[in-house]
């Protein structure tokens, strides 16, 4: 155990020597969320202009009446372009118009539909259409009620069926006529509203800490692809061999270092995303520090693997980096997987990035908890396991 | 009694490569400085690196302290200092850093390593740069804090590689008393070396290594006797003059036994200098080759070496 405390406290005074190391461990990895962070939209999900562009939205249907599908062709003259489904997708817009729509909203009531919405890339613009959309139905339900309210007070509907006719009459109306006229200074008591959008990924800000964070503590993880090699280049490797110190001693002791440099990494840099850009990770901690075990416990195992094969410091340089960076971007840190088309998401389920990222925005959009979070944790010891048996098994015949 | 016993030990390092070590067998005593000496390739580090279980022998067997080096690697390391021939130290650390990393992984803790770890500073003569980060130090001053790292714990037997190349004078000399300190202090030494000279100054007995083999084991007195009363003759040629057509030219000539060229240095085992110096003059002259400076020198490791392998030990 002294053995092992001497080589993981070796390690992490090296990793320090000089205060450019802060630098890359802490400074830009802050940076570049910032920078990102803004880039992908910030903290909001509503605030970005409409562009011009037509998006997909997934619509569930149920309504019994006529109006759901009025509201459907409200959303396609809105530069939507709506598919119907049957449930809510795993990922993407969605909006859902319930089996009472059309009987509660000609009934007077007042309706709130509930939608999701991606808070990044094309979501801030597809709210703002779908909130157009629905408030073009909402003003022609109430333009009809309004008429039929006068008409009644007018003393000109003496009879019950003169006043269900009427009211068929603008039911009809409404049905054939998918762009009313709306007068802005109409109110009514009844009508239709958009609810509270539920976010299905993460803000910008959100997606940048998260992101950020996966890149470069992989930088720091995988680095422990680089550790043999300069302990060989050192000599201090073949010295290290001759202590009488196990192998597997000495393997534990540079995976754990590692380990803890990337522990104590992320643990700064979510601090840096909570205080400096108000990055909300949820209310269960034990599920960020969970996942970020995982993460952690994955990648520097790859490391340890790659190490093996490493012989040159250019060479094990060159491959930590360009690792660290296409896992990064092929795993979803950079942007989210959802913008992406579902056979890239399948692939990418090879990397272990894929599944952090996944875990992370799982914790950030949805505030999963343990139990949330476990498939992901699950497969990224999974990753563990098979680098490390990997690992070990070549360990043994390194010089 | 034998603290280190070596038994036909042999390795190749691929299959169809040569010998690196080809039947090496030899004994070290308890408490002697044991050279081995040889010009580089001999195989010599890779002897000590199968000592120290660096290496696993493709032939043969060894013990150290009892223990073998093939099924008992643990054992043996626990008794064992080795000072390897590259510095190996983390020159981002200061010397008390390595120091104490190197004591832990060598399992020494609390106040006995504390106490190692001065010794060690004050036999180096670092104490006062003990806190500068070693990438700062002199070349001599890392050989000697490298040499200090192999001796933490006071291992029984210590195996320095060639634990002088390319020093200063004055670190050699750190070295070379230190070394006969540890002899004195009980502990034995296995001692690499191609330098003659050191080989003669400290070493209790020498073994005399060679592509491989060991050709000659002994004290010197033993060894130097291999080549009787022969004198080893050296002649200086002037600058950018290369001697090997009057060593082929002498090594026929009567009374001379072997003779060699190395770097504008003629080498010759010889009954008598006196007598073959004349000749030795007209075929340099006649080759028009300029004399730049004459040795006569008492038989020694050179000679025995040229006698036995036709070679200088600087080949």
């Amino acid at each position: 155990m002294r053995k092992l405390l001497a080589l993981i406290r070796n390690e992490f005074v090296r990793e320090f020597d000089s205060p450019t190391s802060w630098v890359f461990f802490l400074l830009l990895p802050l940076v570049f969320t910032a920078a990102v962070g803004a880039g992908l939209g910030g903290a909001g999900g509503g605030t970005s202009e409409p562009q011009a562009f037509r998006t997909e939205i997934a619509v569930i249907n149920e309504d019994a009446g006529a109006l759901g599908e009025v509201l459907i062709e409200s959303l396609r003259s809105h530069d939507l372009v709506p598919h119907l489904v049957s449930q809510w997708p795993e990922q993407g817009s969605a909006l859902h118009i319930p089996p009472t729509f059309s009987e509660q909203l000609l009934g007077g009531e007042t309706m709130s539909l509930e939608a999701r919405i991606l808070p990044v890339g094309t979501g801030p613009a597809t709210e703002q259409m779908l909130r157009a959309a629905v408030g073009r139905l909402s003003g022609a339900v109430g333009v009809a009620q309004a008429v039929l309210a006068d008409v009644r007070a007018a003393g000109l509907l003496a009879l019950e069926q003169e006043a269900d006719f009427v009211s068929q009459v603008l039911a009809d109306t409404l049905d054939a006529d998918v762009r009313p006229t709306v007068a802005s200074e109409l109110h009514w008591s009844g009508g239709v509203a958009l609810g509270e959008a539920s976010l299905v990924g993460a803000t910008g800000t959100q997606q940048a800490s998260a992101g950020q964070l996966v890149t470069w503590v992989q930088i720091t993880l995988l680095g422990a692809a680089e550790v043999l090699v300069g302990e060989r280049l050192m000599g201090t490797w073949k010295r290290m061999l001759i202590t009488p110190t196990r192998r597997n001693t000495l393997l534990a002791g540079k995976l754990l270092a590692r380990l803890g440099l990337g522990l104590a990494q992320m643990a700064l840099l979510i601090l840096g995303g909570i205080y400096l850009f108000g990055v909300n990770w949820g209310d269960n901690l034990g599920a960020v520090a969970l996942v970020s075990l995982a993460f952690a416990t994955a990648t520097v195992s790859l490391g340890m693997l790659l190490a093996t094969f490493m012989r040159t410091r250019s060479q094990a340089n060159s491959t930590v980096v360009g690792l660290s960076m296409g896992m990064a971007a092929l795993g979803g840190a950079w942007y989210p997987l959802e913008i992406t088309p579902p056979l890239y998401q399948q692939i990418v389920r090879v990397l272990p990035s894929t599944w952090a990222m996944r875990a992370f925005t799982n914790l950030l959009a949805r505030n999963a908890d343990v139990l949330g979070v476990l498939p992901e944790v699950g497969v990224l010891f999974g990753f563990a396991l098979l680098f490390v048996i990997l690992g070990a098994l070549r360990f043994q015949h390194i010089d | 009694m034998a603290i280190v016993t070596v038994q036909e030990l042999g390795k190749r390092y691929s299959a169809q490569g040569p010998l690196a070590v080809d039947a090496v067998s030899f004994e070290i005593h308890e408490g002697e400085i044991f050279s081995l000496l040889g010009p580089n390739g001999a195989g010599k580090t890779t002897t000590i690196a199968m000592l120290s279980t660096l290496l696993q022998p493709t032939a043969g067997e060894a013990w150290v302290g009892g223990n073998s080096v093939r099924t008992q690697a643990m054992q043996v390391r626990r008794s064992i200092g080795v000072v390897p021939q590259e510095l190996a130290l983390y020159e981002n650390l200061n010397a008390r850093e390595n120091l104490r990393f190197w004591g832990e992984m060598r399992g020494l803790r609390g106040s006995a390593l504390d106490e190692d770890i001065d010794h060690k500073l004050e036999l180096t003569g670092l104490q006062d740069r003990a806190g500068d980060r070693v990438h700062t130090y002199s070349g001599g001053m890392k050989r000697r804090l490298n040499l200090a790292i192999g001796l933490l714990g006071e291992p029984p037997l210590v195996m320095l590689d060639e634990p002088t190349v390319a020093i200063d004078p004055q670190s050699r000399r750190y070295i070379l008393d230190w070394v006969k300190a540890m002899r004195d202090n009980g502990q034995t030494v296995l001692y690499t070396t191609h330098y003659m000279e050191e080989a003669q100054e400290l070493s209790d007995r020498i073994g005399i290594m060679d592509h491989g083999k060991l050709i000659a084991l002994g004290t010197l007195a033993e060894l130097v006797q291999m080549v009787g009363e022969l004198e080893t003759l050296v002649i200086s040629l002037g600058e950018g003059e290369r001697g090997e057509e009057l060593a082929e030219r002498l090594a026929s000539g009567e009374g001379i036994h072997e003779a060699s060229a190395n770097d504008g240095e003629v080498t010759l085992n010889v009954a008598s200098a006196q007598a073959v110096l004349p000749q030795a003059l007209a075929e340099a002259s006649a080759l028009g080759l300029a004399v730049r400076h004459i040795e006569i020198r008492e038989p020694n490791l050179e000679s025995v070496f040229l006698h036995l392998t036709g070679r200088a030990l600087r080949d």
